[in-house]
């Protein structure tokens, strides 16, 4: 009898929690959870540069890419990062166990493409962290794509991405995955050729801690953005 | 000469005595409920003012639940943290105590193995040196923590919400109160004097 009744509570309770969760997560508006949202990917198992970038030096591009032949330079440059402080060495270091798919583009490799892109070079970069830290400063020309709010930014990314020959994506850097997690939605979901897709492990905390020029709030028009080739 | 045997069940009967006798006070299960209940209340409460993303994303560290379909982890995601306070406030009252606590114990058990299988993969990998300086953001609502601190305080919210679960007494409880006022017996008519009783005489 008595276990009927606690399976009776349980149950009642049960129902409150997830009458009152789904109730508030739909009150959410844009920010809610969506149930059927694929917001973590697996890894692709035909990845061409399937291979972990976690033990060295962060910075792995297929051979052939543009990136590669200043991929030794580059990586010198990240994990060396004599002039960087320790939050960007850890960040460093921290960015070398993220796994995934992608080519990797380092931030000498970023600033070339921004020259690249003042004289029409179609760039797009996507930065992948929430509200509040992308108006607070991100990469020249970047746009905001949370993988956790897809219906609000994949209809905004979606043209910006199509004209573009190459798409950065970032987000804090570190271990922070939410960079990967939108390339394989912009794989998935927008159909953007791997081949076009680079991750930017060393992320916001690499560029800033570097005192790199960055831009606060939030661009007024897409179209500004893509007219200006993404800057 | 005493067989052992019967001294060990005399014991034994006296041990259960005490504890009953320590239960019926109501004290521990009041005890328990304001630890237990007071914890749950305030971690959800954290979770929920702060990003969905930070418990999705810790969900999927747990991995306890299989990333494909996405329904799983999604709506544990939202339902999770609501349950939690749920169920704190029903163990702060003292209403559905028991299925209150059978639930903490429930989530406690599924997470804090997750946790342990984690802090373990990390020092396999390397990360860190020792189990103390093993410190992430575990979901719970309360930012980075330190394993070996994190670890010890979930065993033992997990035993306390199991007594809880096991205990006997409502006093200080909502539920006994509203119970109580359920089985108040209806007011007893007034007693009739025998001359109004007594039949007509003919």
């Amino acid at each position: 009898m008595r276990i009927l009744i606690t399976l009776g509570e349980v149950i009642i309770l049960a129902a409150l929690g997830a009458g009152v969760g789904f109730g508030a997560n739909w009150l959410r508006g844009e920010e809610r959870i969506i149930v059927k949202h694929a917001y973590f990917r697996p890894r692709a198992s035909n990845a061409p540069s399937d291979q972990p970038t976690g033990r060295k030096s962060g910075v792995k591009t297929p051979p052939g890419s543009d990136s590669s032949s200043s991929a030794a330079a580059g990586g010198a440059v990240e994990t060396t990062s004599g002039e960087a402080d320790g939050a960007a060495a850890a960040a460093g270091a921290a960015a070398h166990h993220l796994a995934h798919e992608f080519q990797t583009i380092n931030t000498e490799q970023i600033e070339g493409l921004l020259e690249d892109a003042e004289a029409g070079y179609p760039v797009a970069i996507i930065d992948a962290r929430g509200d509040g830290d992308y108006e607070e400063g991100h990469i020249p020309g970047a746009l905001q794509c949370d993988p956790y709010q897809p219906t609000r930014f994949l209809p905004l990314v979606k043209s910006y991405v199509t004209s573009a020959e190459k798409i950065i994506v970032y987000c804090a850097g570190g271990n922070c995955e939410d960079s990967v997690e939108v390339c394989r939605t912009l794989e998935f979901e927008l159909f953007v050729e791997r081949a076009r897709l680079y991750l930017y492990e060393g992320g916001w905390h690499d560029w800033s801690d570097r005192g790199l020029r960055f831009e606060k709030g939030r661009p007024n028009e897409l179209e500004e953005s893509n007219a200006s080739g993404g800057r | 000469m005493r067989p052992v045997g019967v001294s060990k069940v005399e014991s034994m009967g006296r041990m259960r005595s005490i504890v009953g006798w320590l239960d019926n006070t109501g004290v521990p299960l009041l005890l328990i409920r304001l630890l237990v209940g007071g914890a749950f209340v305030y971690m959800a409460i954290m979770k929920l003012l702060g990003e969905p993303r930070v418990f999705q994303k810790a969900i999927k560290m747990y991995n306890v639940l299989p990333l494909d379909p996405p329904e799983l982890v999604n709506a544990t995601a939202i339902v999770v943290p609501w349950l939690e306070l749920i169920c704190g406030l029903a163990l702060l009252a003292g209403v559905l105590v028991r299925g209150a606590s059978l639930l903490i114990f429930l989530m406690l058990s599924v997470f804090t193995p997750a946790l342990y299988m984690i802090t373990i993969k990390l020092l396999n990998e390397g990360r860190y040196e020792t189990f103390c300086d093993v410190k992430f953001d575990c979901g719970c609502g309360t930012g980075e923590e330190w394993m070996c601190t994190k670890i010890p305080i979930n065993i033992g919210l997990a035993v306390l919400a199991l007594l809880g679960l096991l205990s006997n007494s409502r006093k200080f409880c909502l539920s006994s109160r509203l119970w109580n006022r359920r089985k108040k017996p209806p007011e007893a008519p007034p007693e009739s004097t025998p001359a109004e009783t007594a039949p007509a005489q003919t």
